[in-house]
């Protein structure tokens, strides 16, 4: 597979990245490139021009300040794999990173990429929509923060402007208790969800869930949050029960087709069953609870 | 036994213990590297240090680039093809149509059934991707960037995928062009006796039936298809470098394609990246290329893309079977019975001995003593790509391994016996060999019981029984099954009267030269495609000459040089090419003797061989005696008057009869009943293919057989939709298992020689992939079938357990099992 | 449109110019501008591995990159093993392969060298789940991977065992250790264990000889072979079987 010939354009300031999209003529960016490489070999992306985003060194941070966690448009997915930070105080990001594809793909592929590409497939949406994080979207105007919730209109479609690029995405800073997870399931390494859940639970001093946020995977046009899910947990002390009906509320929420990656109806049953894996873990990060499984064989 | 006439009989000094095999404990041979050592591979430093040399690696002064253009359709007329606009771009060099190849009568190739398919698509197409087009470039990217300007116009009908619905009377006729074909039928076969087997069924005290199908698959060796054509005009000769697991036939084939004289023709096939009958067929790419080089006069490559592979190449399987057993209330089995409708795509381009339109389905007797059998098949057209490939088998051995060591699960279910036990009592019993089966099959040997009896202590299976029935009683979170498949194949096609492709017999061949200083070169018309030719068979040699191993250099695959041979699929290496080796060995082996004599100033009836030693020597006189270095400088430099100088033999192997080599494997699987994830807790193998050549590439083989079971089982199907598009195309979709995926196997062995092999071997390369999946579902099956579940369709994706978990209501919820401890903390406060 | 540029790749520590239009990609530079086949294409996807090669260090695909976003980049490829400081006259990865029959069409293996390369770098004692993990970006048809894993934990040990060596006062540890063939999966070799050629299969449960040791040594053999082909049988030591360490 060859791609159709275009036009490289290799910026090293954001300035500079802006002002040839806005001068250029449809400009596709080029960022890690792991999907949009085979879409250009397959010839189902032809652009005439690219801005290829990879010399422009501010952009490659992972790091937390103004009260956030910040990943840079060039922060890879192996970045994540391999920070303590994220190790120690981000357990969705944690969970996420090693289930993205394969190592040789993580080493290129970025975080911030995966959010433009806006697949629903992609885990990095659902974690994003979890955790209520912003996408910073830097244009010919400057800095503007889109939340998450306003950012994915359809499968890889977003609300960023023609002439804007992710420069960032963030996600606030963890109360001391606050836990995260994520969980996928997958046929195989490499095979995109088959569906998949990212929670974050905030809890107050008493134990009970202050705020919760759930993004799904793959089981509708764009990650998605489960909002009755959240809602029906906010106030409320963790137990099985609490969350298997909010794994019950997220399913229903749901919205999947049937395709190549399983049945509408088996995927609407694992994002239950996923919902409560994640919020267990997540209730247990926190410090919360600790999960007793009577039987585990 | 009997062999063909010039064939020594088997070698009883080899077979070295009283089973007639040497001791699996004691195999380890002389030290010469000969037969049962473990050898590292003599092909392996050019792999490793990325010297290796594959079809696309070949790059030829002013060779030109092949892209193919294909139909994004499945069924479509084309009304015309416009090449001009990519025939005006840069470094482009020609746009080829069915109208350009007409002029050279080759617009059309004989597939390996009889069938004859379109190599560019003259008038219809007839699955999607189907070749319409070449464009001939300077560079790969000049290639496609013309093939994207070639405008076609298709006027587009229905198609129909579905081999049942092709079958109905108002389907979409797939193949109009032949006089005749008025429905998408292509042939009806049977086998068996049908009566007696009916007989069988009415007076049986119970009976079980199963529908399964055995999905459609793709051989996808990690090397695609590929060939470098290049005609030489001063020499009227064409050199095709091409991907190619068979090839001396190709070089028949493409003569006949082409009307250039077979002499005129050199085919090679360099190093194979993988072939598992993928690259048994012949493609339209090679012969476009060869097309285009001979109209062109310059070298043309022509490679093909991973989706291209999937989308066109032969596919393998397809059977949708219908399987009825009919057994005492003690589990003798006494009938079966099955019902197969194929899909054969849009050719009827199957790969396998023309006699033999369902290959060797009719193997489907397994390794038990069936009175009564019948099975019967039809066989459909359809706007899929064409094959029905031997994919890592015998041909079709793989679906009836399948359909048998289903039934006989299905069997033990309905009589609440131990799948163990059963097959126990059906065994073709030890002394009943050579045993003829109810379809006509001539076992060769087996000791099916001794296998599998190892296979179950290997895998602790009485343990896991416990296991399984605890998880059961309490409720578990996780279900154990436990999956046996106790198969049998039939391999090494031959013998050439029963068997061959395109008319030619199915033999095949060694030519074996020592020279003066004393090694030798080997050179066989079978091919290698990683299954390491280059070290067994000069392990052989080293064998039945007393030479070492390093001493040996086998050579194949350049039809210029090596002698005509049938190729390499159906696990016919061993069997066939193998025996041809030791019998050109002995052949050399008898002259040396002579030489011998020779040297040694004896009679040449007084002059012994030893095996230990690998030396000859004057009977009753140890000391005087000479190597074979020695015999091969005597030989050239001071040759007996009465023979002619030199030592070398040829030998074409008609085999007398296939080998059976058989096995038991025992799969332990653990399924997550939230979310039907299966994952392997344990995986025994126990095969048994006679006598061993070199057991560190034995099990190599049996472990790369049973990873490719492990992802016909779990993973791997070709997919259309409604459309006839190929949604499982590429492997985003068509999923290989990677190491993840892939669990350590335990392997053991039997020894159970075969006796009219020359060096009692059977085939063992495709028993892996044969026997493992029946064994992988049997295992998901055994787990949920204490609920009344007795097939679970492949591939058995997570989602597909979970919908079997859900229907029988062994489906959990996580909540399920599960206490939150809230800690001190966490406790809200009393006041 | 089709403007090529000039780029500076520097492969196996050699700096190589040339031009590429921007389409190009990085496998087809190496394999086809500089003529260094050994890496390969299985697929358009970015699933096989099979073009696996080191970027600075890291393993990528070398079919999911443009040549000239490697500009100026140091690449490592199957060709530049054996010259790299840890290889002997083979690289103990390519070693590990041939001694546990980690390849068999060959087609894959050096993007899994690659791969086991930049784990090795990494990690250098490695469990087997990590071993797997590392080379889940790389398919293969053949192998089934079990051997595969083994060919890696060879090298592991290989290498540990001659920085041991090198540092003497850890030469304890790795002796306990055993080797690789120590490890319960079981290897078929352990060349440094040397062994008598005229005794022991190289097989484990075979002979009594020492678990995993792999006496069959051909190089011994062939030393001991005799004079009357010491010429022939030179050439096809080297050939077949070149160990340089015994050599």
């Amino acid at each position: 597979m060859k791609s159709a010939p275009f036009e490289h354009h290799e910026p090293d300031t954001v300035d500079e990245a802006v002002s040839l999209l806005e001068s250029l003529d449809d400009p596709t960016i080029l960022a890690g490139g792991q999907s949009l490489v085979p879409m250009l070999r397959f010839r189902l992306a032809n652009p005439d021009v690219v801005v290829d985003i990879n010399g422009i060194d501010s952009l490659d941070y992972l790091d937390e300040g103004d009260g956030h966690l910040r990943l840079g448009a060039l922060a890879r997915h192996a970045d994540v794999e391999d920070s303590d930070l994220i190790d120690e105080k981000y357990g969705s990001f944690a969970d996420a990173a090693p289930l993205v594809a394969d190592p040789q793909i993580r080493n290129r592929g970025t975080v911030v990429g995966s959010v433009a590409q806006a697949d629903p497939k992609g885990d990095w949406g659902s974690i994003l929509l979890a955790h209520e994080g912003e996408v910073i979207a830097t244009g010919p105007d400057g800095d503007r923060a889109i939340p998450a919730d306003e950012f994915f209109l359809l499968p890889y479609d977003t609300t960023l402007g023609e002439q804007e690029l992710i420069t960032e995405i963030r996600v606030p800073e963890p109360a001391p208790t606050e836990g995260s997870a994520y969980h996928k399931l997958k046929r195989k390494t490499g095979d995109y969800a088959m569906a998949g859940v990212g929670v974050r639970l905030v809890f107050d001093d008493d134990g009970v869930i202050e705020s919760a946020g759930i993004g799904m995977t793959a089981v509708d046009i764009t990650n998605a949050r489960a909002t009755d899910a959240e809602e029906h947990l906010e106030g409320e002390r963790p137990s099985p029960d609490l969350f298997a009906t909010a794994g019950e509320l997220a399913a229903e929420q749901s919205n999947p087709e049937s395709d190549e990656h399983g049945g509408a109806d088996y995927k609407e049953r694992m994002v239950d069953v996923l919902t409560q894996r994640a919020l267990s873990d997540a209730a247990e990060r926190a410090g919360t609870v600790t999960v007793q499984r009577r039987v585990t064989q | 036994m009997s062999s063909e006439p010039d064939t020594p009989d088997a070698e009883t000094e080899y077979q070295h213990d009283d089973d007639g095999g040497p001791d699996p404990e004691k195999h380890c041979g002389h030290g010469r590297g000969g037969m049962g050592e473990e050898v590292t591979r003599k092909e392996d430093k050019r792999f490793i240090t990325g010297r290796g040399n594959y079809v696309d690696d070949i790059k030829k002064p002013g060779m030109l680039h092949c892209e193919i253009v294909r139909s994004p359709h499945a069924h479509a007329r084309i009304e015309e093809i416009d090449g001009s606009r990519a025939e005006a771009m840069d470094g482009v060099v020609a746009v080829l149509t069915a109208e350009d190849l007409l002029e050279h009568d080759l617009a059309t190739m004989p597939t390996l059934m009889d069938d004859t398919q379109d190599v560019l698509v003259n008038e219809k197409v007839k699955f999607q991707s189907q070749e319409v087009a070449a464009v001939i470039a300077t560079d790969r990217y000049a290639a496609k960037d013309g093939a994207q300007k070639v405008e076609v116009d298709y006027d587009v009908l229905d198609p129909v995928v579905d081999a049942e619905e092709a079958l109905e009377e108002d389907a979409p006729l797939v193949r109009d062009e032949l006089e005749d074909q008025e429905d998408n039928h292509i042939f009806d076969w049977d086998t068996g006796d049908k009566e007696a087997t009916e007989t069988v069924f009415d007076e049986a005290a119970v009976t079980v039936e199963e529908d399964m199908l055995y999905q459609r698959l793709h051989p996808a060796p990690i090397e695609t298809c590929g060939a470098v054509a290049d005609w030489d005009p001063g020499m009227d000769k064409m050199t095709v470098h091409m991907t190619s697991q068979a090839p001396h036939a190709h070089r028949t084939l493409f003569s006949q394609v082409s009307g250039i004289p077979e002499h005129k023709v050199r085919i090679v096939s360099p190093d194979v990246g993988g072939g598992f009958g993928n690259k048994v067929p012949i493609y339209p790419g090679y012969v476009v290329a060869a097309a285009a080089s001979y109209v062109l006069e310059e070298p043309v490559k022509w490679i093909e893309e991973r989706s291209e592979n999937i989308q066109t190449t032969g596919f393998a399987r397809d059977y949708d079977m219908t399987g009825e057993l009919a057994a005492t209330e003690d589990g003798v089995i006494e009938g079966v019975k099955v019902d197969v409708l194929a899909n054969h795509g849009a050719y009827n381009a199957a790969a396998q001995p023309s006699k033999f339109p369902a290959g060797f389905f009719n193997i489907f007797t397994g390794s038990y003593d069936i009175e009564a059998a019948y099975g019967s098949l039809t066989a459909a057209f359809t706007n899929t790509a064409p094959g029905g490939v031997a994919y890592r088998c015998s041909f079709r051995v793989t679906e009836a391994v399948y359909l048998i060591e289903r039934m006989v699960k299905v069997l033990a279910d309905e009589l609440e016996m131990d799948p163990a036990e059963i097959r126990r009592r059906n065994f073709i019993p030890s002394d009943a060999f050579p045993y003829e089966s109810a379809t006509g099959w001539n076992y060769d040997s087996g000791d099916y019981e001794k296998a599998l009896d190892k296979a179950l202590e290997m895998a602790d299976y009485d343990h896991y029984r416990e296991e399984q029935q605890r998880r059961i009683e309490e409720d578990a979170d996780k279900l154990i099954g436990i999956g046996i498949s106790s198969f049998t194949e039939v391999v090494g096609a031959g013998p050439g009267k029963q068997c061959d492709i395109a008319g030619i017999e199915m033999f095949d061949s060694a030519d074996l030269r020592v020279n003066p200083t004393g090694n030798a070169v080997l050179r066989v018309g079978v091919q290698t495609q990683g299954q390491g030719h280059e070290t067994t068979f000069a392990q052989i040699v080293a064998e039945e000459l007393g030479m070492d191993v390093d001493s040996i250099t086998v050579e194949h695959g350049d039809t210029d040089t090596e002698p005509y041979g049938l190729g390499t699929y159906g696990s016919r290496s061993t069997p066939v090419a193998g025996a041809a080796a030791a019998v050109a060995a002995r052949k050399v082996r008898d002259k040396a003797k002579s030489i011998a004599a020779n040297e040694l100033e004896a009679a040449e009836e007084d002059i012994e061989w030893e095996r230990e030693s690998g030396e000859f020597h004057v009977a009753g006189a140890p000391d005087r005696s000479i190597t074979i270095t020695e015999i091969a400088a005597g030989a050239y430099m001071n040759h007996p008057g009465d023979e002619e100088p030199g030592l070398e033999a040829v030998n074409y192997y008609d085999p007398p009869e296939m080998t059976y080599p058989f096995g038991s494997y025992i799969v332990i699987v653990e399924i997550d009943r939230e979310t039907g994830e299966v994952d392997f807790e344990k995986f025994v193998a126990v095969d048994d293919c006679g006598n061993r050549i070199n057991p560190m590439i034995i099990e190599g083989q049996i472990h790369g057989g049973l990873a490719q079971g492990i992802g016909t089982a779990m993973l791997e199907k070709v997919t259309y939709d409604d459309n006839g598009n190929v949604t499982g195309g590429d492997f985003m979709n068509y999923l290989l298992p990677t190491a993840n995926e892939i669990p350590n196997f335990d392997t053991g062995h039997t020894v159970t020689p075969s006796p009219h092999h020359p060096i009692g071997a059977k085939g063992v390369g495709e028993s892996p992939t044969v026997g493992s999946p029946p064994a992988i579902v049997n295992a998901v099956v055994d787990a949920m079938s204490h609920a009344g579940v007795t097939h679970v369709e492949m591939p058995m994706t997570p989602d597909v357990v979970w919908e079997t978990l859900d229907e029988v209501g062994l489906a959990h919820q996580p909540a399920h099992n599960v206490e939150f401890d809230l800690g001190d903390d966490a406790e809200p406060a009393d006041d | 449109m089709t403007d090529e540029r000039e780029i500076t790749l520097t492969v196996n520590g050699t700096e190589h110019t040339i031009e590429v239009e921007p389409r190009r990609l990085l496998v087809h530079a190496i394999r086809e501008d500089l003529d260094m086949t050994g890496t390969h294409i299985g697929c358009d996807t970015g699933n096989c591995g099979a073009c696996t090669v080191l970027k600075d260090g890291e393993p990528i695909k070398s079919c999911l990159m443009f040549a000239a976003q490697a500009d100026g980049a140091e690449i490592l490829t199957v060709e530049g093993m054996e010259d790299l400081p840890e290889a002997d006259d083979i690289h103990p990865l390519q070693e590990g392969f041939r001694e546990e029959h980690g390849l068999q069409c060959g087609y894959c293996t050096p993007g899994m060298l690659m791969a086991g390369k930049a784990l090795l770098d990494e990690h250098p004692d490695p469990d087997e789940e990590t071993i797997r993990d590392a080379i889940s970006g790389n398919l293969c048809r053949c192998t089934g991977y079990q051997n595969i894993v083994r060919s890696i934990e060879y090298a592991a040990e290989e290498l540990e065992n001659r920085a041991a060596a090198d540092g003497g006062a850890v030469a304890a540890d790795g002796a306990t250790d055993g080797g690789p063939a120590a490890s319960p999966e079981g290897g078929h070799a352990a060349p440094e264990f040397g062994g008598d050629a005229d005794t022991f299969c190289g097989r484990e449960d075979c002979c009594g000889g020492p678990d995993g040791a792999d006496p069959f040594d051909r190089d011994a053999l062939l030393d001991d072979a005799g004079d009357a082909d010491d010429t022939a049988d030179a050439d096809a030591g080297t050939d077949a079987n070149d160990r340089g360490d015994t050599k």
